[in-house]
């Protein structure tokens, strides 16, 4: 009776676990197909494309960067002098020093001889305190507010309340940007009345070589766990965004590098101070809140403008990072739960939605468990080894035709490498990722998951290299401390 | 069963992975192995280009198919920054080489990309009289985009009046297009947009009154008051910012009655024009606007009386006790401003 019952379940597992995998593989197949095909219609549209005729064009919106800094005063000058730089006529750089206990703010007086000033502008969302208001004397488009300390949302929030932008970009402190990507990125909100925000690719720096705040020659990785992240970063971006653009819109616009529109955001009232995720929280915040107000409410992605920004290089603070995404990924989602199936909220309810809890939340929970039925059934003789080795060999190889096809796309179009040994190399990290990295990644989602229930929403240490390192100079660890929330 | 299913899908899979790899290869090889040639050909063929604009010498252009699509390359490139002598030189360069030939095939094609080509071809090079007009009504937006942005190095009243007409398209590109384009074509697009703006309901008037509170020509006074009385607010708003731009008396008479429109952006808007205008018999008018329900408007108010000078700072100073807690609140800010970086 209890074999019987052992075999029925075991039965249904493998059934689940099947089921799955063709459910899962399936839909990452028509993303893949639906971003190849938008990819031909991008670069269609963008053949023989002036864009310098932008930069005298008087319909561009005003852009305001947010910049969050929290202790960053070593690297802190450079990387507003590469913003303020960036090609995009009307241009503003609200850089929001959220309570460093560093040097940030007398290195940003000291390098843009920073003035104080008054301004009336309104407190639509409410934050921690702004203690003082400065702009540059020598670039009038730098505007920097000097607050206590509350997290990257509520610098973000500050920022956002004293913005003059139609349109905002929220970024990281370390993301390096491409020169010509806002005018890029702008295109969007240039085509449709109904655009809410706006994401672009965002590429794995580690191992480039980085100047002034730029990054002058793209190299691939050469450290396995960031090779095997710039891999992943190219498939998330190149075929499973571009992909959403067919299929329903996208619900995550990168925190290292968005555009928003100012009044909608201020409209549902900022970033979310207390949501782990915030950045994923925000974008389905205000999908849900465009439908909800029959108002602007589509997400898109471009697939060029690129933004670099470093991954961890420790497998230890990978964990980390991993384990908050998917804790960020259950608050998410379970704060809209009423978007789940739910016909008013069109492709967002229907197909979007149940993807992100089908797919990329109860995905790690089913891959354990195929894993965990494996083995118990080949050990008990349930399973045909044959049958198993095939399985895995699919399984794997369906992965891999997801990374190399990405890196396909990216060859044929945005490429960055200029060398050769640099795609070989890539082309070496995506064979090698499915194989242990993979389990690890579910390991750490897994993780994730049972700290989400029991409730823990803090950031954790996360440690970086830093650029300094990439331009040859000593390259000390950087450390951005948990609780303030910078990353 | 299922292992025969599985064999026949893991084939699929290898053959398409050897498929994706091997074109990958390929294509890294031949961008790696002619990169460099290809980038030293190209940088002699440009600076043999600038030499010529610059009346130099003769330039010699290759011959071969790869040599030609280079070249072409480094014409588009040069394009875009020269204009006179340089942009005749760039025409005649790109005819020479049969590359606005190549350019009128595009146009004339039935696929919307090669349309696309064609016309932003034309536009870069130069040529493209005959083709390109007919192209602002085609059927893909962003070759009505091309097309518009064409006319901005091709000036005329009647491509104006297809521009003018532009502002009505459905795809808010093409719309943005025009606007830009009219801006950029200054005097020659005052004509079409004032009798486009006299006309009673078109759906681009507020697109039409940006282009002409940019152009601040008399001319559109009569369609600046006409909006002021619009039953649409985005209408009597951007109005609003046309009076400001065209000013004078009938000017100033109409924003003031747009003071106590029941819109709130109409409001700010007249409230800054009546600020830009900057006439201190006005102080009063903004000084009660100080009391205005909305925020902005009492922003713009207070903003407006300081940039009056000291006509506009009495008032201010009189609002800090008055019995309006908003508007001295308001005065307050303001007041408070250091002179210079504040605004």
């Amino acid at each position: 009776m209890t074999a019987e019952l052992l075999r029925l379940v075991f039965h249904v597992t493998v059934l689940v676990v099947i089921g799955y995998f063709v459910v899962a593989n399936g839909f990452w197949t028509v993303l893949f197909v639906a971003a190849a095909w938008q990819m031909l219609e991008h670069r269609r549209s963008s053949a023989a494309e002036d864009t310098r005729w932008l930069l005298s064009s008087s319909v561009l919106p005003r852009v305001s960067i947010l910049v969050p800094a929290h202790n960053e005063a070593a690297t802190m000058g450079e990387s507003v002098r590469a913003l303020l730089t960036l090609e995009y006529p009307n241009l503003e750089v609200v850089l929001v020093n959220d309570g460093s206990t560093d040097e940030t703010l007398e290195t940003l007086v000291h390098h843009f001889e920073l003035q104080p000033i008054y301004p009336v502008y309104r407190h639509v969302v409410a934050t921690k305190a702004v203690r003082a208001l400065y702009r540059s004397g020598l670039h009038p488009g730098l505007v920097v507010i000097d607050k206590d300390n509350g997290g990257k949302a509520d610098a973000l929030n500050a920022g956002l309340n004293l913005a003059t932008g139609a349109l905002v970009c929220a970024i990281d402190a370390d993301t390096l940007i491409e020169p010509d990507a806002l005018l890029r990125v702008v295109q969007p909100f240039l085509s449709g009345e109904d655009v809410v925000a706006s994401g672009g690719t965002i590429r794995v720096v580690n191992g480039s070589r980085v100047q002034a705040g730029r990054v002058v020659v793209p190299r691939a990785p050469r450290k396995p766990v960031a090779g095997l992240q710039a891999v992943e970063y190219l498939r998330a971006f190149l075929f499973g965004r571009l992909g959403w653009n067919r299929l329903g819109g996208n619900l995550i616009i990168s925190g290292a590098f968005g555009l928003f529109r100012r009044d909608a955001l201020r409209a549902i009232g900022g970033y979310q101070v207390d949501s782990i995720g915030e950045d994923m929280e925000l974008v389905v915040r205000l999908r849900r809140a465009g439908i909800e107000r029959a108002e602007a409410s589509r997400v898109v992605f471009v697939p060029e403008p690129v933004a670099w920004t470093e991954a961890p290089e420790s497998l230890r603070v990978l964990g980390r990072q991993r384990d908050r995404w998917q804790r960020g990924l259950v608050d998410v989602l379970w704060r809209h739960r009423c978007l789940l199936f739910n016909p008013h909220y069109g492709a967002t309810g229907l197909v979007v939605s149940p993807y992100f809890v089908l797919v990329e939340l109860l995905g790690p929970v089913i891959e354990a468990l195929g894993v965990l039925g494996l083995a118990v059934g080949l050990s008990l003789g349930l399973v045909d080894l044959q049958f198993a080795i095939l399985f895995l060999l699919v399984v794997y190889g369906w992965g891999l035709l997801f990374s190399i096809g990405a890196l396909l796309l990216d060859e044929l179009t945005t490429r960055r490498y200029e060398s050769l040994a640099d795609r070989v190399l890539l082309v070496c990290w995506a064979l090698i990722e499915p194989l242990g990295y993979r389990q690890l990644t579910v390991v750490w989602q897994l993780r994730g998951m049972v700290r989400a229930a029991r409730g823990r929403s803090d950031w954790g240490d996360m440690s970086r290299r830093g650029f300094l390192a990439s331009r040859g100079g000593v390259g000390a660890p950087r450390s951005v401390p948990g609780e303030q929330g910078q990353r | 069963m299922a292992t025969g299913l599985l064999r026949l899908v893991g084939a699929a899979e290898l053959g398409a992975l050897s498929a994706m790899l091997v074109v990958f290869i390929a294509h890294s090889l031949r961008v790696v192995l002619t990169a460099r040639p290809t980038e030293r050909r190209f940088v002699e063929l440009r600076q043999g280009m600038v030499r010529v604009v610059g009346g130099e010498r003769g330039l010699v252009v290759p011959t071969s198919r790869a040599g030609l699509r280079l070249s072409h390359q480094a014409l588009e490139e040069l394009a875009s920054s020269v204009s006179g002598n340089g942009a005749a030189w760039v025409e005649q360069a790109a005819r020479e080489m049969g590359l606005l030939e190549q350019a009128a095939r595009w146009c004339r094609s039935r696929r919307w990309w090669h349309r696309l080509r064609g016309v932003r071809s034309f536009g870069l090079l130069g040529g493209g009289e005959d083709l390109v007009p007919a192209r602002l009504g085609d059927a893909h937006p962003l070759v009505r985009e091309a097309a518009a942005r064409w006319v901005a190095r091709h000036p005329s009243p009647v491509l104006a009046e297809a521009l003018v007409a532009m502002l009505d398209d459905p795809e808010r590109r093409c719309r943005l297009a025009a606007k830009d384009v009219l801006t950029r074509l200054g005097a020659t697009a005052a004509e079409p947009l004032a009798a486009y703006l006299s006309r009673m309901a078109c759906p681009g008037r507020v697109l039409a009154l940006e282009v002409a509170s940019g152009l601040a020509d008399a001319r559109f006074l009569g369609p600046g008051v006409r909006a002021a009385g619009d039953p649409d607010p985005s209408v009597r708003a951007q109005g609003a910012t046309l009076l400001a731009a065209v000013a004078g008396g009938q000017a100033e008479q109409a924003l003031l009655g747009l003071l106590h429109d029941p819109s709130e952006p109409v409001r700010v808007a007249a409230t800054h024009g009546l600020g830009v205008v900057s006439s201190w018999a006005l102080a009063p008018n903004l000084a009660r606007q100080l009391s205005d329900p909305a925020w902005d408007v009492r922003r713009e108010a207070a903003l407006a009386l300081r940039r009056l000078g000291p006509a506009g700072r009495l008032h201010l100073r009189r609002a800090l006790v008055g019995p309006d807690p908003y508007a001295a609140d308001m005065a307050h800010q303001v007041l408070d401003l250091p002179s210079a970086p504040a605004d």
